[in-house]
């Protein structure tokens, strides 16, 4: 008996359209996201709650930042390689605003990009714009960008913004090793001008620590058989470990960023280069009155990060009577001998620019329409590692107090990546089938 | 009967995309919310049944 095809057995196929539909859209190499801080399929809500808001006005409801960081975390479907942000705002209360995309899948490091930056959009000094960097300079001596990468300025009157830029480096002839002899705690990052040959890099610890070495262009290094260069030394254990003893080979070693003393036996005497010092400490047996340049700093609370600002970028010792703390936002150096610089001082909220000279930022105003302003931000996720597939989005307002801090009114993400070639997927897909 | 077929469609269609959301988590609820699926099986689900009881009766 012959049976007639009914139009109805049409509906078979929407199991077959559902999932043609789903896998295109998890293959898309764009993706486009329109998000106003609330959740959705894709993206969390603007959190910690406690320091976001929404409200509403004549032109819609919006979310206000109350405390600054807040962050929200996006699952991405597939992989993709770069990011471009777009963030409508307005009433912004703070003189920096950034934006963050987490690097690592703990969420613990991330790359910043300038949204706002009140400072430098009031100077008035002679401007070069090039491929996404401006410099800024006091009086009109380059000509270009390249000019000025070629032949920088001092570390005494340079300031990067958002940007990485080597000083000149020079007479770095002088043969040595470096050596820590005060306990170290958790990390240290460090720049090395290595003279070639084998670098020699040990670390007595009480726990188990890994030791990176990355070349001047951010590459890892395998190997310890390296040519003469600069080179970033990164030596990481978990929270509590203590290091003992760093040995260097080579006498110029410069700690970058923030250094963690342990228990000290006797007080010391550590040099830094820069025109702010910062000092913060976990334990009580952390207060004490360090002395920072030449002025009396006092850390009197536990966890309450304590400062000191200077007129001028330049080289000043420090006297920590006792350990326990925390230095940071300066390059230290263990004596005053072998000094060099491997970057320029970073732009900060409230940095005096008296004596400055120039300045390179990887910056672009945000565009005004009426009391909104549209920021655009752009982020290499090529490298990223993600947790669970997310990846954490982050709003800085750096060194702000509570208060209504900006109206955030509606932020666009548009992920790019690498178009899937079927073929090579299916090739691929036989190739380790027949193997 | 119209009911049936769609029911069965929207079934093997929920069944799938389960499996689909389960062997690769945010494949199927990045782009589309099973509860409004789910809510339309039920509709059908529903709708079918009591015109099979009002049959048999």
């Amino acid at each position: 008996m012959k049976r007639r095809f009914k139009l109805i057995y049409l509906v078979y196929f929407l199991p077959i359209f559902a999932l043609a539909y789903l896998v295109w859209q998890n293959a898309r190499p764009i993706l486009d996201l329109n998000y106003s801080g609330k959740k959705t399929a894709i993206a969390g809500e603007l959190v910690p709650a406690a320091r976001v808001g929404t409200e509403k006005d004549e032109e819609g409801e919006y979310k206000i930042i109350k405390e600054e960081p807040v962050y929200f975390d996006v699952r991405l479907p597939r992989k993709y390689d770069r990011v471009k942000m777009e963030i409508n705002y307005s009433n912004l209360n703070n003189e920096l605003f950034e934006a963050g995309i987490s690097r690592d899948a703990a969420k613990k490091s991330f790359d910043f990009s300038a949204l706002e930056n009140k400072a430098l959009d009031g100077l008035s000094w002679h401007r070069v714009e090039e491929g996404g960097l401006v410099l800024y300079q006091r009086q009109e001596i380059y000509k270009s960008i390249g000019e000025f990468l070629s032949n920088p300025g001092g570390f005494n009157n340079t300031l990067i913004y958002r940007t990485e830029v080597l000083p000149k480096l020079s007479d770095l002839k002088s043969a040595g090793e470096t050596a820590t002899n005060f306990p170290v705690l958790q990390s240290l990052k460090m720049a090395v001008y290595h003279r070639g040959g084998i670098l020699d890099i040990k670390a007595d610890a009480d726990g188990e620590f890994n030791v990176y070495v990355y070349n001047n262009e951010g590459r890892a290094e395998s190997g310890r058989d390296l040519p003469a260069g600069l080179y970033t030394i990164n030596i990481a254990g978990g929270e509590e470990i203590v290091f003992n003893k760093i040995f260097i080979n080579s006498p110029y070693v410069a700690i970058l960023g923030k250094i963690k003393f342990g228990e000290l036996q006797e007080p010391l005497k550590i040099f830094f280069a820069g025109s702010r010092i910062l000092a913060i400490t976990d334990k009580a047996e952390g207060v004490q009155e360090i002395e920072v340049g030449g002025k009396k700093l006092d850390i009197n609370r536990v966890s309450e990060q304590r400062g000191e600002n200077f007129e001028t970028i330049g080289l000043r010792n420090a006297n920590v009577p006792r350990g326990n703390i925390e230095l940071g936002a300066a390059l230290f150096f263990l004596d005053n001998k072998n000094i060099f610089y491997p970057s320029f001082e970073n732009f900060y909220n409230g940095a005096d620019l008296s004596g400055i000279d120039f300045i390179l930022a990887r910056y672009s105003a945000p565009e005004e329409r009426g009391e909104t302003k549209t920021a655009k931000a752009e982020f290499d996720i090529s490298g990223s590692q993600l947790s669970g597939g997310k990846i954490r989005f982050l709003l800085s307002l750096p060194n702000s107090s509570k208060g209504n801090l900006v109206k955030i009114r509606g932020i666009n993400l548009e992920f790019s990546g690498e178009k899937y070639d079927f073929k090579k997927i299916i090739g691929k897909i036989f190739g380790n089938l027949i193997r | 009967m119209n009911m049936k077929h769609l029911f069965y469609s929207l079934l093997i269609t929920f069944l799938l995309l389960c499996a689909a959301e389960i062997f690769r988590p945010g494949f199927v609820l990045n782009f589309l919310n099973m509860n409004w699926l789910f809510l339309v099986l039920l509709i059908f689900g529903a709708l079918m049944t009591l015109r099979l009881t009002k049959r048999q009766n």
